[in-house]
């Protein structure tokens, strides 16, 4: 493939135009759906309407875009104009767990939730600075494809392997994302939709390959941004008469503030566990803080399916500019991310400090605490109709009432094991006499009986909503600003529109990035060197097949502990492929020995510390106790912890293996005694990316040096002119 | 010579950092900076030692101006980053006394500032590195 000056396709000529059209059509069909709205339409006919017209875009597009030819399959043809390009990343950074979740953060952390928000976005950076110029004039089909050419076979293997690891496990991350959003807007069940997610997927991803993948991302990016921006803009306009509110949160943070303060004064907030929203270091203290930054960041600077995208670009200059576009369309979201946190918190803030009875709790509450969304003083009106549940199906006691719950496996369970005796009691009798309830009368007997007994058993004696009783889940942060702001369900549709597309747009790009690496760097460079361009490509569709197949698979089968471990993805895919990437490209004394050790030994110990302080953490701390960072007081309470579960029988033993677990685990913002130095399981990364840097040097400076064509290599990946190191010779000989 | 002193004093700063970190260094120095002002000293040490090796390993291949140029810019941009993405941050807790439309300053230069920033370094990066390729005739498609 020529690089460089080349005559424009119509296609491209006209791309602007094309997506012009495409941007106001849209908007159009959001006008003209609220208009009906307005006249009468029902609802959720409009909601689905909204989701069905995002949809069928995709749709037209993949099919659009099917292609024959392998280097459009794998790389778009390389003719990806860096603006687009850079949408297409957006779109694939803004995956639907960051959509959704990541506002929520901000919203529980505080400041310190915003270094989700520095990593993420300072990744680019690193990305643009130190890698994606040199991958790009490699001319690469795939990031293992540059471990292959500059460290050899088994450095490739490797690649491979590792990015199967941590990509398997975002790609059904994803499926489950797209599972629940789809059948909670939907409302279908959960398993359809993930199989119908399954099938947009490989619409878009099997007929055009990277082609179809890279103009979806674009349109999906659009129509995220719109839906990102649309509900907050209007509350913006509501609260404070102007439609920025990347502007107007500053007032709202100021607002909270002094809400908080208030808060305490009314003795509706306890000062010992309300943290302030601005202060920094409260909730993870400075070493994880900026642990958690550093990992994030050499994450993204080294998430194959983001860097692979820039793959796509004409040339190295393009690509380069790609990334800068990148960041800017990130910078679009990122920006209001912390703006539905601070929004959140006002209206909460300000429902609790108006002095709200149960009895006059707003609807909104009664909507997300059905979802289980909102909990109030730990019970939730999911949890009453669960409760109903097990006693239609003949639980008499709580005991029943837990077993069923379990056996269901709800998703309140484990929230329903957490609750005091008295108010698993107060929900069972609420139960057997709501049990033929409907809606409203369900929610009065809720409101009426249920929430006295939670609020006396947790010491809350105004008889109001408190800020310690009230909690908000962050994913409900995003999903309940429309409702909460009362918007109309055209802007709930377009929310889930623009959920669905984040979901999409990172499936197809995880999908596609894992089944190439399998199809490119095994199939073809490894087991069969021969193959004619035909039946490559038909492979690397059938390994397309199987691996969304199985992520869906798993999605269906509800891994929920899965969406806890997305957060794992950024540091082992920065212990496995960042020093050797950085150093294969900065280095020429290294070598596919020292690349080998480095890999092996940093993706290990990353897995190895994220793996042990989560599942195995009391183990852990009994063998690295000395490397703990906790103090006398919490290696007393392991202590005791440890002996009274060594002492105890039967159901306690249960308990007492739960008590001793989290205080050698911890939580998700403060490490528990199982940990080196105080740092946090996601944040490994810390020690296994200078461990990764220093095997690569001290193996590749005890070993031979490379031989003289990767010296020539490296020199020729360094320099912008000339054509592609790795040339596309099969697409040339094919013309 | 230069970069053997460097590689020196990262050890010194790393060590200090490491110290800091085991909380030896407060039986001499009455100053308590925490894990994070630790690992920040540490960093430090790290990235100076990475730059004094880099450079022992540079002064072979002299003669490549288009590469000394281009790895002086990264060095710009790491320093850059460094700054924007940890130092502002860890003076969070002194910026939040001033306020900036109702956003203390801590909490801007995380929620805006630092995202805003990497944004033009990215803009000016690019246009910086095409600017070395031109004028040291190895742009492409001439």
């Amino acid at each position: 493939m020529s690089r460089g000056t080349r005559p424009e396709s119509d296609f491209q000529q006209n791309i602007g135009k094309i997506f012009a059209i495409f941007l106001f059509g849209f908007l159009a069909a959001g006008i003209l759906l609220s208009i009906f709205e307005r006249l009468g339409a029902p609802a959720h006919l409009v909601g689905y309407s909204v989701i069905a017209i995002t949809l069928a875009v995709y749709a037209v597009i993949a099919v659009l875009a099917r292609t024959g030819s392998e280097s459009e399959y794998f790389v778009a043809g390389r003719d990806i104009p860096p603006v687009y390009n850079g949408m297409a990343t957006a779109a694939e950074w803004m995956s639907g767990a960051t959509f959704i979740g990541l506002a929520g953060m901000v919203y529980l952390l505080g400041h310190d939730g915003l270094a989700y928000l520095i990593g993420m976005t300072g990744g680019f950076v690193l990305m643009a600075v130190l890698i994606v110029p040199y991958l790009r004039k490699l001319g690469a089909y795939t990031i293992p494809e540059f471990f292959g050419a500059r460290y050899g076979a088994f450095p490739r293997l490797l690649a491979v392997i590792i990015l199967a690891i941590t990509t398997f496990a975002l790609l059904v991350a994803q499926m489950y994302g797209l599972g629940l959003i789809a059948s909670r807007f939907l409302d279908i069940p959960y398993e359809w939709a993930v199989w119908a997610g399954l099938a947009m997927i490989l619409l878009s991803t099997m007929l055009g390959g990277m082609k179809a993948v890279t103009w979806s991302q674009a349109a999906q990016y659009a129509v995220l941004l719109i839906a990102y921006l649309t509900p907050i803009a209007f509350l913006s306009m509501k609260t404070f008469g102007w439609p920025v509110p990347q502007f107007t949160y500053g007032e709202a943070l100021a607002q909270i503030t002094s809400l908080e303060t208030g808060l305490i004064e009314k003795g509706l907030a306890d000062a010992r566990t309300l943290k302030p929203h601005v202060t920094p270091f409260l909730q993870l203290d400075a070493l994880n803080f900026f642990g958690l930054v550093f990992c994030l960041m050499l994450g993204v600077a080294s998430f194959p399916h983001l860097l692979m995208r820039y793959l796509t670009t004409p040339t190295v200059r393009e690509a380069r500019t790609s990334v800068a576009w990148s960041a800017f369309f990130v910078l679009l979201l990122a920006l209001t991310i912390p703006a539905y946190a601070a929004f959140a918190k006002l209206e909460v803030y300000r429902l609790i400090d108006g002095g709200t009875s149960f009895a006059a709790l707003p609807a909104w509450v009664e909507t997300y605490s059905k979802l289980d969304l909102i909990k109030i003083h730990g019970v939730s009106l999911k949890m009453l109709d669960d409760t109903i549940a097990a006693v239609k199906a003949g639980a008499g006691d709580v005991a029943g009432v837990a077993a069923y719950l379990k056996a269901s496996a709800r998703d309140t369970a484990e929230g329903y094991a957490a609750l005091k005796e008295a108010v698993k009691a107060g929900l069972l009798e609420a139960a057997k006499s709501a049990r033929d309830f409907g809606g409203a009368e369900k929610w009065e007997t809720f409101r009426q009986t249920v929430l006295p007994i939670a609020a006396k058993a947790a010491g809350n004696k105004t008889g109001m909503l408190t800020q310690g009783g009230l909690v908000l889940e962050p994913n409900a942060v995003v999903l309940a600003i429309p409702e909460i702001a009362g918007l109309p369900a055209v802007i709930s549709g377009l929310t889930a529109a623009g959920a669905l597309a984040a979901a999409l747009a990172a499936a197809t790009g995880l999908a596609i990035s894992i089944a190439n690496a399998i199809g490119h760097d095994v199939y073809h460079k490894i087991l069969d060197p021969g193959a004619p361009a035909g039946r490559r490509l038909a492979v690397s569709r059938l390994i397309l097949l199987g691996v969304a197949f199985a992520a869906a698979y798993g999605a269906a089968r509800r891994p929920t502990d899965i969406i806890s471990l997305v957060t794992w993805g950024f540091s082992l895919a920065a212990a496995g492929f960042f020093p050797a990437l950085v150093l294969g490209i900065w280095w020429k004394r290294a070598n596919a020995w020292g690349a080998a050790a480095g890999m092996i030994a940093g993706f290990g110990l990353c897995l190895y510390y994220l793996v042990a302080t989560r599942y195995f953490a009391a183990d852990f701390y009994g063998i690295w106790s000395h490397l703990s960072s906790a103090d006398a007081a919490a290696a007393e309470k392991f202590a005791s912890l440890k002996s009274l579960w060594t002492s105890a029988e039967g159901d306690a033993k249960a308990a007492a293996w739960a008590a001793l677990d989290l205080q050698a685990r911890g939580t998700a913002a403060s490490p528990g005694v199982a940990n080196w130095f105080g740092v946090l399981g996601v944040s490994a990364a810390v020690f296994a990316v200078p461990l990764g840097f220093a095997l690569i040097f001290v193996v590749s400076l005890i070993t031979p040096r490379p031989w003289p064509e990767i010296t020539a290599l490296i020199e020729e990946m360094r320099r912008p002119k000339g054509p592609d190191v790795l040339s596309d010779d099969d697409e040339i000989a094919a013309r | 010579m230069l970069a053997m002193i460097e590689i020196g004093f990262g050890i010194v700063v790393l060590a200090a950092g490491l110290a800091a970190g085991i909380g030896l260094a407060g039986r001499f120095v009455p100053l308590t900076i925490g894990m994070g002002g630790a690992g920040a000293i540490a960093l430090l040490g790290l990235i100076l030692i990475a730059h004094g090796i880099f450079c022992l390993m540079l002064r072979r291949r002299t003669d490549d101006r288009h590469w000394l140029r281009t790895t002086g810019l990264m060095w710009v941009m790491l320093t850059l980053l460094a700054f924007f993405g940890f130092a502002v941050h860890a003076l969070a807790p002194l910026l939040d006394a001033f306020k900036v439309a109702g956003f203390p300053l801590g909490y801007y230069m995380a929620a805006q500032g630092a995202p805003i920033a990497f944004v033009i370094m990215l803009f000016l990066f690019a246009a910086r590195a095409d600017t070395i390729d031109v004028e040291e005739g190895v742009a492409e498609g001439e």
